[in-house]
């Protein structure tokens, strides 16, 4: 089933808040021949005073996933779990009272940002302390896995928490004499694995960016181990922290995990790993001053940058890479953030980037781009793709004056909206919802032009653009045409009342031909350029007939011309019942263009490829448009980068 | 419907088996159904999961590891009568690792539940000879739930064990006051006996163009109960929401429109909706244009007077419905706004309907809490000098 969300605020899911913290924890465990498996370092390892909602019994009460509470009732989790049927049916019918989020909280959520993040923070308790209260020796028999299980995946889902690494062996230094020198030399560490907490209702899409994560973790923490013992090193730092800790002292316990942090730079890693990943989506790190990690959530940082969108459906590596697959070179590059901020983050093929980030601009496309760039399109293309993954980055279609666009479904128009505040200070205060306003009905930036404004009203318009556009609050509608011949077969017309089976068989032709049809043109390529050669001059004067104001040509060429596009009989005739078909440039215009016709293809698609003026484009459509259908929607690449519906 | 794109198939039961704490061997696996999908090596990897540490018993635990998914309720009991005075016992469904399991949570705890009755009724897993009814027990649970969903099995004199494998879908959203609910299935299927009474006393106004403010007052029903019941439906899949159908809204196409050139199947469907008459089927073509001419700015009204869609035997609401129900079309919402109020409070403190000139209600949320019509509204709009419309 699909959903369409164009609905009011309801479509503001009541979990959508907290899919932005899906991260509850990172834990370090080895497993050790000597030493035995131990937990090494785990964060967080207390629930942060700041992150307390202010009474903390009523949360406990709240609280159904509490390690001591057993045999919870899931009557008012927001986990997806259902007990049973009867439980689910009643959960939704008990009346307004029971029922887990009454319209007003959500409304709550929406209209204040702040009021929804400290919200969001509230329920995230709820996991986080199931988290922080697994006991150390719980979550090292729990994931030091057994050895067989190592150099895969490994997934465990407790209660409503669900837990995700990727254990990896460590080669011993003598695995042929083991028991040769097992005190001084050999490792202790047989096995290790970096491991996240997750929100059990996190997407399987979600859960494995995170396996991806640790793996990263793992293969860096390995290749450091390997050539420098550094996590044995470390390891050992964080054992001694342990034994002291769990000495017998008069002082007041700390916790060892904050006396590790401070001492073991892997453990500040850790903590930088999980803030980063939690609050910003990526992490990029130097492991023992030389592994570069860098790892990124995209669902995470793409939903960081729409964070005042109602519930945009996940951005994650699938629609990323629909979006990539369907790069062309009329697609433009427009940076998020500016570009030295951008270049500071970036530490592989800097002068690629550099280059790129300096000429890039919203009125350029890739193609202007990498010429400016002095680049291959291939490199600006594959640098484009890295930049929109990591989210640093969204692709546009070029500003042009005709450009059409809308407010975007999903963009937020509360006056309370924090872009207000940012769009007053940016722009000396003009109105947000005012300006955004303007683009309810579809509007081009020429229509949005006063000719008696001067060069600085106008250089502000166009920098308003690009903030709504940086801003998804806007989304450019493109125009896709079909081809949609009039089927008059005679004795079908004539017939006031088609039965219903011809009627049936008719929509199945139409279709089959409609398909043919597509899939000749895919191929037809080279047949177009064939017709071309082919209209030599000879022949061409066998047809055309010299009218006195321009060249004109006959029905039966005409007829030829379609039906070597590999058009149906009915559609060629149709086309030419066109009045514009008599003439010659028209229709071989139109015949140029027909594979275009599909609704595939915009506007700006086949002026791209086909190298033709708009307006001499659309002068074709206008004369052939008793058989072309035009609409418009958005550009199926860009949309994917700022969806709106659900599959 | 939030995370529940492309949502993976549920995985079958491929196995079952009992694993528990021998005294002498340490864990153990006692029975499978059918045998020889968990080895014996298999077993001992993920043991520490399955007969985990005192803390995580009575715990739902599902371990996804080495190709096998294993989702169990470890279960621990105290007492003199058990060696070492403590019974350890699990009883896991194996499934297929890159496939959904959620459905089946529920099911093996409750499973864990009733074994832990019959133990403490009649020492059931104590004592061999009941223990080794076991795999009979665990094959005719599998073979039914398999067939039907659900189980019903005889164990004792008291002790029936009923199962059901409920489909877990995402929460449904609240509902509001202007939600229009519709069928997704045909009237015809729902059994009203199935239902609730309250359900019973809706469903009949339920119709695809009444709103749920009017169902209530229609069906004499509490409005947040009427809310309660048609959210009940909606996890169930049987109704969806679509906006109130007037004249003068507007559509825009999405790029799923391409779907309908592209789908005979969805276009065959399209047509059999769309028609006036289930006698007459419209042809294709003007159902198409009328889908491409929803562009912003062009209302319900004046595509009907541009192109009379009933002189071709088309319907224009279930046009409507149609493609708002596939995705092919999305409706654009108004917002009205007061621009240049200094504060949020002080539109909240306007009188009339302008308090609600926040940018978060829409109008037909308006409408339907003042009870006016849209004509008056957009009357208010129009006199307000600071008032814009956002479309959306």
């Amino acid at each position: 089933m699909s959903s369409i969300c164009n609905r009011s605020k309801t479509d503001f899911s009541p979990n959508s808040p907290d899919r932005d913290g899906f991260l509850l924890g990172i834990f370090l465990v080895k497993a050790g021949s000597i030493g035995g498996d131990s937990l090494l370092f785990r964060y967080p390892y207390t629930i942060d005073d700041d992150t307390v909602a202010p009474s903390k019994q009523e949360k406990k009460s709240k609280n159904p996933f509490a390690l001591v509470v057993e045999n919870v009732n899931n009557g008012h989790s927001s986990g997806p779990v259902e007990d049973n049927c009867r439980t689910v049916f009643t959960h939704y019918t008990l009346g307004p009272s029971s029922r887990p989020n009454k319209p007003s909280a959500t409304y709550c959520f929406e209209l204040d940002p702040v009021a929804s993040s400290t919200a969001a923070a509230a329920s995230a308790d709820i996991y986080l302390e199931t988290v922080v209260k697994l006991p150390d020796r719980v979550v090292s028999t729990l994931f030091a896995v057994k050895n067989e299980l190592c150099g895969a995946k490994i997934e465990i889902k407790i209660n409503d928490v669900r837990f995700v690494g990727h254990p990896l062996l460590i080669a011993q230094d003598q695995p042929q004499s083991p028991t040769s020198q097992p005190t001084s030399k050999s490792k202790d560490i047989v096995a290790f694995n970096v491991v996240f907490a997750l929100r059990a209702n996190a997407s399987h899409e979600v859960v494995n960016s995170f396996h991806k994560c640790s793996q990263l973790i793992a293969a860096a923490l390995k290749k450091e181990e390997d050539d420098k013992a550094y996590l044995s090193k470390e390891a050992k730092s964080m054992l001694t922290v342990h034994d002291e800790a769990s000495s017998p002292s008069d002082e007041p316990r700390t916790s060892p995990y904050s006396l590790i942090l401070q001492r073991s730079q892997l453990a500040a890693d850790l903590k930088k790993i999980f803030e980063d990943l939690k609050f910003y989506g990526t992490v990029q790190l130097k492991l023992n001053k030389s592994s570069d990690l860098n790892l990124c959530i995209p669902q995470t940082v793409h939903r960081l940058t729409l964070k005042y969108h109602r519930s945009v459906p996940l951005i994650g590596p699938r629609e990323l890479n629909n979006c990539f697959g369907s790069l062309r070179a009329y697609h433009a590059l427009l940076l998020l953030r500016d570009p030295q901020t951008i270049f500071d983050s970036i530490s592989e093929n800097r002068p690629i980037f550099k280059r790129i980030l300096h000429a890039a601009a919203p009125t350029k496309n890739l193609g202007q781009l990498a010429r400016d760039a002095q680049l291959s399109f291939e490199n600006v293309c594959k640098a484009t793709c890295q930049l929109v993954y990591w989210a640093k980055a969204t692709l546009i279609y070029p500003l042009t004056e005709s450009n059409v666009y809308v407010i975007h479904p999903l963009a937020p128009t509360q006056v309370d909206c924090p872009l207000v505040e940012k769009f007053r200070a940016t722009f000396n205060n003009s109105n947000l919802l005012r300006f955004l306003s303007e683009f309810s009905l579809g509007t081009s930036i020429d229509q949005l032009r006063n000719p008696l404004h001067n060069s600085e009203q106008q250089i502000q318009l166009f920098n308003q653009i690009v903030w709504l556009l940086k801003h998804r609050l806007i989304s450019q509608l493109h125009t896709y045409v079909y081809l949609l011949p009039v089927n008059s077969s005679p004795c079908l017309t004539k017939k006031s009342i088609p039965d219903r089976t011809n009627d049936t068989a008719k929509g199945d032709e139409h279709q089959q031909t409609f398909n043919e049809r597509r899939f000749s043109n895919f191929n037809s390529g080279d047949s177009l350029s064939i017709l071309s050669n082919d209209d030599d001059v000879d022949s061409e004067n066998d047809y055309l007939v010299n009218d006195a104001s321009s060249l004109s040509i006959n029905y039966e060429r005409a007829i030829h011309l379609l039906r070597e596009l590999g058009l149906r009989d009915y559609e060629c005739e149709s086309i030419c019942q066109v009045p514009a078909s008599k003439n010659y440039e028209d229709l071989t215009l139109f015949a140029k263009l027909c594979h275009y016709f599909d609704g595939k293809h915009h506007l700006e698609y086949i002026m791209h490829h086909e190298n033709v003026k708009r307006s001499q484009l659309l002068a074709i459509i206008d004369k052939f448009r008793d058989v072309l259908f035009t609409c418009q929607h958005e550009d199926k690449t860009i949309f994917q980068l700022c969806p709106y519906l659900y599959e | 419907m939030p995370n529940s794109q492309k949502e993976r198939n549920e995985s079958p039961i491929c196995c079952i088996f009992f694993c528990e704490f021998d005294h002498v061997y340490g864990p153990k696996l006692t029975f499978q159904v059918p045998e020889d999908i968990v080895s014996e090596d298999k077993f001992n990897a993920l043991n520490v999961y399955l007969i985990p540490k005192k803390e995580l018993e009575g715990r739902l635990i599902t371990v996804n590891s080495n190709n096998l998914k294993v989702i169990g309720f470890p279960v621990g009991l105290d007492g003199p009568q058990f060696p070492r005075n403590r019974l350890i016992f699990n009883l896991c469904f194996v499934c297929v690792s890159a496939m959904r399991t959620v459905q089946y949570e529920p099911v093996v705890k409750k499973l864990a539940h009733y074994l832990i009755n019959l133990e403490k009724e009649c020492q059931f897993i104590s004592n061999k000879e009941t223990k080794s009814t076991l795999p009979k027990i665990m094959a005719a649970i599998r073979d039914q739930l398999t067939a039907n969903r659900s189980c019903e099995l005889t164990i004792t004199e008291s002790t029936t064990i009923y199962l059901k494998v409920a489909r877990v879908r995402p929460k449904p959203d609240p509902v509001e006051d202007h939600d229009v609910p519709i069928f997704l299935t045909s009237e015809g299927s729902i059994v009203p006996s199935e239902w609730d009474l309250t359900t019973q006393q809706v469903i009949p106004f339920i119709d695809g163009y009444r709103h749920v403010a009017k169902i209530a007052s229609e069906a004499d029903v509490e409005v947040s109960l009427v809310k309660a019941c048609i959210q009940n439906m909606i996890y169930y899949e049987i109704i969806t929401l679509i906006p109130i159908f007037q004249y003068s809204n507007v559509y825009v196409t999405t790029p799923k429109i391409s779907n309908l050139v592209e789908s005979t199947e969805l276009q065959e469907e399209c047509l059999r909706c769309v028609a006036k008459a289930p006698s007459f089927k419209p042809n294709f073509r003007p159902v198409f244009q009328l889908y491409c001419s929803m562009t912003p700015g062009v209302t319900i009204k004046d595509l009907c007077v541009r192109f009379n869609p009933s002189l071709n035997g088309i319907d224009e609401k279930k046009l409507v419905h149609f493609g708002s129900l596939k995705g092919i079309i999305r409706r654009l919402n108004k917002y009205p706004i007061l621009v240049d109020a200094p504060h949020l409070t002080s539109i909240a403190h306007q009188r009339g309907v302008y308090r609600f000139f926040d940018g978060n209600h829409s109008y037909d949320k308006i409408c339907t809490e003042m009870s006016k019509s849209h004509a008056e509204l957009e009357e208010k709009v129009e006199k307000h000098p600071s008032a814009v419309v956002c479309w959306k």
